[in-house]
């Protein structure tokens, strides 16, 4: 394609010859022609973009605000030069350039290749992608240009970041009912030692103890104590209402972080932890342990949007069932704009559910970005108070959760009766 | 998607049609000038029995050089020695591409006639004025707008004369080169009739006595013979190694016209205007063209023909005289398109069939003579110290065909001679140059403005995000009710009550409850406060029921 | 903590391909090698001298060729300095030698370009300088062009009213005021003369685009009064000074100027084409220099000691020597080749019989005239440009680098 330059050239080319022609000047003639000839002696020469890309990303797991080092190697592998070659890689304008460029110029030979790295820095959670690799050849006199760009994505994720909430568990003013993981008398799965018992077919060959089949001559299973977890069961509020405040501070933000925090914790001590997200839908991911249940949650959180405005009935009524009797359920939602939740934890309170509501007070979100006149604040304060108060009534343990307070000290808040 | 793909469609469709209505338009403009499917003839460069080829052929043999002008008669302006130049137009079978022109006049006239541009009429002028000769041959063509340039006009109508050869047809006219009509005697010219050239018998070579008999004159004089190789351009004349001027032309016309003086819109410069040759007095025009004639004394609807004694042939000059020893060239209008062609002009070699099988026989005639005669006079050197006729062109003498009106063998030369005409036209014409010049304006501001170079590649960190709440609420919130209902609700959770019993509550228990009087009024009365009153009445709901 | 796999994953001219997985860690932070891109010393680099160089042997040539066809003899400095000095009734203050009075023809051009070359260097050597320090030197020289002026003048005209009390300056006094204004009248004069040498200079040099553009700006629009005051109308109307002016002949001579034993241009063509050709080498040289130091400059920091960067700038910058040198080479030749295919295209037209059509083309006038010069240049041109599709030389010209390189 050409570029302004040459469109100006050639046109005025043009114009001075038939000017030159017309006022029977050689000169403008002349200087015509040699314009029009540089145009046409520089469509000899055209760049390609037929080069191999490969990337390579410091990890395409990370938590939120982390640095991402990114290196991307441009091969030629065509037998000819690719010419001046701008090489851009596309990044998501979520992310912040720390250091380095992503993007260079450049003019490779047949098989040479050149290196383009540079840092990324990750404020915000959520799936993203890095590319395509966008190309433009310019000709060297700027005479031309052509884009191209290869399709070439390397996704990532960034989690939520995670706290440290043990503290919070220990120093506890209730008494402590998140045991983790506690043996049972009984055989079955688990890591500690019960007893010895014969080889059955069937058994996993990892359990036969070789030391006793040294010294009996039979083969001997390992019997492992059945091993006791608690299902912890967390219901994130990711309705549109959960949006309000700064795009690092409001509800959902710090909604994440908490449930990611509070999963890792639980997880850690190898209970099982469920997910459960509702917005426009409801997601549900039964508990589970291990890291790859820790995975699931945190790309779960990462791509968690404010939309939709289901009630939290809704979500007990069709999930009450499911949760294991007597489990522990963290309801992290600020409680605006949902007359149901009264009803909703009153429910799982009566089903035996030990409940504790983590709400971050929407109102102080609100705070961050709009004015809002004294009194209303205070009257919306007083109001939030009683719904918090009514909510403690059911039974539930009750964290209002202010924006400047750290997660650990919010957990210290469990309000009882 | 569905909503994308339709207006990708409707825009390829609107573009589709744009290009090709554009495409008709011009076309439609160009069917105009570019004729389809008409016979080419009268071409200089063509070998066909209606072509000039034989012409151009003597003319070369003369040692003149011949070129063709293939796009436009603007460029007689470039010539550097007009005066030793012959154009030759030899039947205007096309219109051109004629733009409105400044005058002095007027502001802007428009060209009334087809054919020649008015700018390209002016450089005909000019070329004459300059010492050019032209030679006009035509019949119904366009060459009007030459014509009355020299205060001439054709007539375009079919002339028919007694005068004809009856060997072939009526369409078929002798005419003489002489004052007075020649005429028949049976089917054959009566020689008694014959007589000579107007001007190029006379006796005087200041008074346009023909320049081979001047020259004759002169070697007569020096007792000089010349041999037919050095007979040079009167070797038509050249008879037992003198000259013999002979200054009668008896020309054969096929499918005539008619010749008026006028003078409305003569140049000035143009100083004689000289009948050279004219019909019997018996020749009838069919000015409706219906094959039909009708004649009466005068020219209405049921006698619409003409009847009488009409110009065949005119000569305008620039100078007094038209004689080759005075400054000013000349112009010689004939009124037949055809007067050239082989057929006629190689009568010889027609009838040997040179120029394919033939079913009559063309008669002699002096068309060959007359023509060259006319190139004698207009190309012979002067000598530059005596102004004396050599008898050889002059170095850089030059006969120009006019090709450009002609229609041409088939389209792809059409267009390159049509290609070449805008380009002439444009770069020589007023009013055309300034179009040019706005075009290119235009295209320059169009490149300036529609042609965007890409934006250079920057990484900009942008997060936007909205998270504003519902603002229209903070005025219901400031509201008495709102607080008052607010209150209420905080007195029941304090008290455990469910909402049935607490609206089932007797209003002294609930004054009990609320335990303030302030409160108690605010909430039992049904007044508007002013702000300051509910600032403090919220202030006191805030710190009532902490211990 | 992370999740811990760096991923690598490449492309092969748009195939996906999978690579294997690599441990988190692979990836290397941009390294700091020994050269940098840092304007101080890739302003040294060889291929930036080089461009600069050619850039200004460009701007020179170009002057003198303008100068030798249309100024020398017609319209040039040394005439109006001797009507000056005659006007005035004695020599200009300025010597002979600086302003080329002593010379003829061309001559008298070398030592005032010398002193363009000198003032647009020291204006762009000034644009280097901090700030107060410009400021400082631009003061210095207005106040040393102040004392030149009226230094003298003041000193006598104090001593008058020292000696005579208030007055008006005598003609003693006035008098000192004539050797500084005929000075700086031929400064200025000859300032005006040398304005693209000095513009053009301090485009390269102090890496201005404007000083770029005002100096082509300046040739473009003396070429273009030129032609317009050579338009036959206008000289007319010029009288005695429409006769001094140099014009160019109208019609096409014998050509005498060639390659290869062809001879394509006349001696005057080939002047024209020069001028022509000699603008765009200057053009593109001091816009190429500034557009690579401006990117260069761009980058941040790091990338600037990046030892990648630093080898793809040279890779660039010897691509634009290259393309500078051998384009406008061709550029050059192939405009002198299409104003003489004219004469070839007459031979072939001649050689082509059989058609009507061809020998009207063949005898038509309008390939003796200019149009047909022009007509068939573009036609020239319009081959070049169709021939790029037959001719696969950039393959060709790959395979020969990658088998050097391989070597």
């Amino acid at each position: 394609m050409w570029t302004r330059k040459a469109s100006f050239t050639f046109a005025g080319g043009i114009s001075l010859i038939l000017i030159g022609m017309m006022i029977s000047n050689h000169q403008m003639m002349i200087l015509g022609l040699s314009f029009v000839a540089f145009i046409v002696v520089n469509s000899w020469i055209s760049g390609h973009g037929d080069v191999e890309v490969q990337r390579t990303l410091s990890a395409d797991n990370l938590y939120k605000g982390d640095d991402l080092y990114v290196e991307l190697l441009v091969t030629n592998r065509s037998s000819r030069r690719t010419q001046t070659l701008e090489v851009y890689d596309n990044v998501p304008h979520e992310m912040k350039l720390r250091s380095g460029l992503n993007q260079m110029q450049m003019n490779l030979g047949p098989g040479e290749s050149a290196r383009i790295r540079y840092v990324l820095r990750c404020p915000l959670r959520g799936h993203f992608s890095i590319g395509p690799v966008s190309l433009r050849y310019r000709n060297t006199f700027n005479l031309s240009v052509e884009e191209m760009f290869v399709d070439h994505h390397s996704d990532m994720i960034v989690f939520p970041q995670l706290r440290d909430v043990e503290e919070a568990f220990i120093r506890s003013r209730t008494p402590k009912m998140y045991t983790g993981a506690t043996t049972l008398r009984t055989p079955g799965p688990g890591t500690e030692f019960y007893s010895l018992r014969e080889y059955v077919p069937g058994d996993p060959f990892k359990n036969i103890n070789w030391k006793a089949f040294a010294r009996t001559g039979d083969l001997m299973i390992n019997e492992k104590c059945r091993d006791a977890v608690t299902d912890l069961y967390v219901i994130l509020d990711s309705r549109d209402i959960s949006r309000i405040g700064t795009v690092l501070k409001n509800p959902l933000e710090v909604g994440t972080v908490a449930a990611a925090s509070l999963a890792n914790f639980f997880l850690q001590r190898r209970d099982s932890v469920s997910l459960i997200i509702y917005d426009e839908k409801l997601s549900y991911l039964p508990p589970d342990t291990g890291d790859k249940q820790h995975f699931k949650i945190l790309s779960s959180l990462a791509g968690v949007a404010p939309k939709g405005a289901m009630p939290l009935q809704a979500v007990t009524n069709s999930l009450a069932a499911r949760f294991s009797r007597g489990s522990p359920i963290f309801i992290i939602s600020s409680c605006e704009g949902d007359g149901t939740v009264p009803a909703a934890i009153r429910d799982l309170v009566g089903r035996g559910h030990e409940v504790t509501v983590l709400s971050p007070s929407s109102i102080d979100f609100e705070r961050l970005v709009s004015r809002i006149p004294r009194m209303s604040y205070e009257v919306l304060k007083l109001e939030r108070q009683n719904r918090m108060t009514s909510l403690a009534g059911f039974g539930s343990q009750v964290i209002d959760w202010m924006p400047d307070m750290d997660l650990s000290q919010a957990l210290l808040q469990v309000r009882g009766y | 998607m569905a909503v994308e793909g339709n207006s990708k469609l409707k825009r390829i469709g609107l573009q589709f049609a744009f290009w090709g209505v554009l495409v008709i338009l011009f076309g439609t403009l160009m069917v105009n000038f570019i004729n389809f499917g008409q016979p080419n003839q009268l071409s200089a460069y063509d070998d066909d029995w209606d072509d000039l080829s034989a012409f151009r052929q003597d003319i070369n043999d003369m040692g003149i050089k011949t070129k063709s002008l293939v796009s436009s008669p603007l460029l007689l302006e470039e010539l550097e020695d007009p005066r030793n130049v012959t154009f030759v137009i030899a039947g205007v079978e096309r219109d051109t591409l004629s733009l409105p022109q400044f005058s002095g006049e007027s502001i802007i006239t428009f060209a009334n006639e087809d054919g020649y541009s008015p700018s390209e009429v002016d450089a005909i002028v000019e070329f004459v004025i300059k010492g050019g000769t032209v030679m006009v041959f035509e019949d119904y063509g366009y060459a009007n707008t030459i014509a009355e340039k020299f205060g001439v006009k054709f007539k375009r109508a079919q002339l028919y004369d007694t005068v004809y050869v009856h060997e072939l047809d009526y369409n078929y006219i002798w005419t003489c080169m002489q004052l007075s009509p020649c005429g028949m005697n049976g089917t054959v010219i009566d020689p008694g009739t014959i007589e000579s050239h107007s001007r190029w018998n006379s006796s005087d070579p200041l008074t346009g006595r023909h320049i081979c008999a001047v020259w004759a004159d002169l070697m007569a004089l020096n007792g000089t013979t010349v041999s037919a190789d050095e007979a040079g351009l009167c070797a038509q004349h050249h008879q037992n190694g003198v000259i013999e001027y002979n200054a009668s032309y008896q020309m054969l016309l096929n499918n005539i016209t008619a010749i008026d003086i006028t003078e409305s819109s003569k140049h000035s410069a143009m100083i004689t205007q000289a009948i050279r040759a004219v019909s019997s007095s018996e020749a009838t025009i069919d000015m409706n063209g219906d094959g039909e004639i009708w004649i009466g004394s005068g020219l209405n609807a049921d006698t619409p023909d003409l009847w009488g004694q009409f110009n065949l042939s005119v000569e305008v000059c620039a100078s007094v005289t038209c004689s080759p020893f005075e400054s000013g060239g000349r112009v010689h209008f004939i009124a037949d398109g055809s007067a050239l062609i082989n057929a006629i002009y190689d009568y010889e070699g027609y009838n040997e069939g040179k120029y394919g099988p033939i079913t009559k026989q063309i008669p002699a005639n002096d068309n060959r003579k007359w023509a060259l005669d006319v190139i004698a006079e207009a190309l012979m050197e002067l000598d530059p110290a005596t102004g004396m006729p050599s008898g050889q062109p002059a170095p850089t003498a030059m006969v120009i065909f006019d090709e450009s009106r002609h229609v041409q063998s088939n389209i792809a030369t059409d267009t390159y001679n049509m290609l070449y005409f805008v380009l002439v036209y444009f770069t020589g014409e007023g009013l055309a140059k300034l179009l040019l010049f706005i075009g290119l304006f235009v295209l320059f501001e169009g490149v300036l403005l529609k042609k965007k170079d890409p934006d250079p590649w920057r990484h900009v960190f942008s997060i936007i995000y909205y998270g504003f709440g519902d603002a229209n609420r903070y005025s219901y919130y400031a509201k008495s009710n709102k607080i008052k209902q607010v209150f209420l609700s905080k007195v029941r959770n304090q008290n455990g009550l469910t909402r049935e019993e607490f609206d089932s509550m007797p209003a002294r228990e609930l004054q009990a409850m609320i335990a303030d009087p302030v409160l108690v009024k605010f909430v039992f009365e049904n007044r508007n406060f002013t702000l300051e009153q509910t600032v403090a009445i919220v202030k006191r709901i805030k710190l009532w029921g902490r211990v | 903590m992370d999740a811990g796999y760096g991923l690598e994953s490449s492309v092969i001219a748009g195939e996906r391909v999978l690579g294997g997985e690599i441990m988190a860690g692979d990836v290397s932070p941009q390294e700091e090698g020994n050269r940098t891109l840092h304007l101080r010393s890739l302003r040294k680099q060889w291929q930036i001298i080089t461009l600069q160089i050619i850039a200004t042997v460009a701007l020179v040539w170009m002057y003198m060729e303008i100068v030798s066809t249309y100024v020398v003899g017609s319209i040039d400095h040394t005439i109006l300095f001797r009507m000056l000095e005659e006007k005035v009734g004695s020599e200009l203050p300025v010597g002979d030698w600086l302003t080329g009075l002593d010379q003829e023809g061309v001559a008298s051009y070398y030592v005032p370009i010398g002193v363009g070359l000198s003032i647009g260097g020291g204006m762009s050597l000034l644009a280097f300088q901090p700030p107060k320090r410009q400021q400082k030197i631009k003061l210095g020289f207005v106040i040393g062009l102040i004392v030149i002026l009226a230094g003298r003048f003041v000193m006598n005209y104090l001593w008058q009213l020292w000696g005579e009390g208030w007055t008006v300056p005598d003609d003693n006094a006035l008098a000192t005021l004539e050797w500084p204004l005929l000075m700086i009248l031929s400064m200025v004069i000859l300032m005006l003369y040398l304005l693209p040498v000095i513009m053009g200079t301090r485009g390269i040099w102090g890496l201005s685009r404007k000083g770029v553009a005002w100096c082509i700006g300046f040739v473009l629009l003396f070429l273009a009064i030129h032609a317009i005051l050579s338009f036959p109308v206008v000289k007319a109307q010029l009288g005695g000074y429409g006769d001094k002016l140099a014009t160019l002949d109208v019609l096409v001579g014998a050509p005498t100027v060639g390659f290869f034993g062809m001879n394509l241009v006349t001696e005057q063509q080939f002047s024209l084409i020069m001028i022509a050709c000699l603008i765009m080498i200057f053009q593109e040289s001091a816009f190429g220099v500034i557009r690579q130091l401006e990117y260069a400059f761009r980058l941040p920091e790091s990338c600037k000691r990046d030892p990648e960067y630093v080898k793809q700038v040279d890779n660039v910058l010897n691509g634009h020597l290259r393309h500078t040198v051998i384009f406008l080479t061709i550029t050059t030749l192939s405009t002198m080749v299409a104003l003489g295919f004219h004469s070839v295209l007459l031979d072939f037209v001649e050689g082509v019989t059989g058609s009507q059509w061809a020998s009207q083309v063949s005898e038509s006038i309008e390939l003796t005239l200019t149009y047909g010069l022009v007509i068939s240049a573009l036609l020239f041109l319009a081959l070049m440009a169709i021939l790029r599709f037959f001719v696969p030389w950039q393959r060709l010209w790959g395979l020969v680098e990658s088998s050097f390189s391989r070597s």
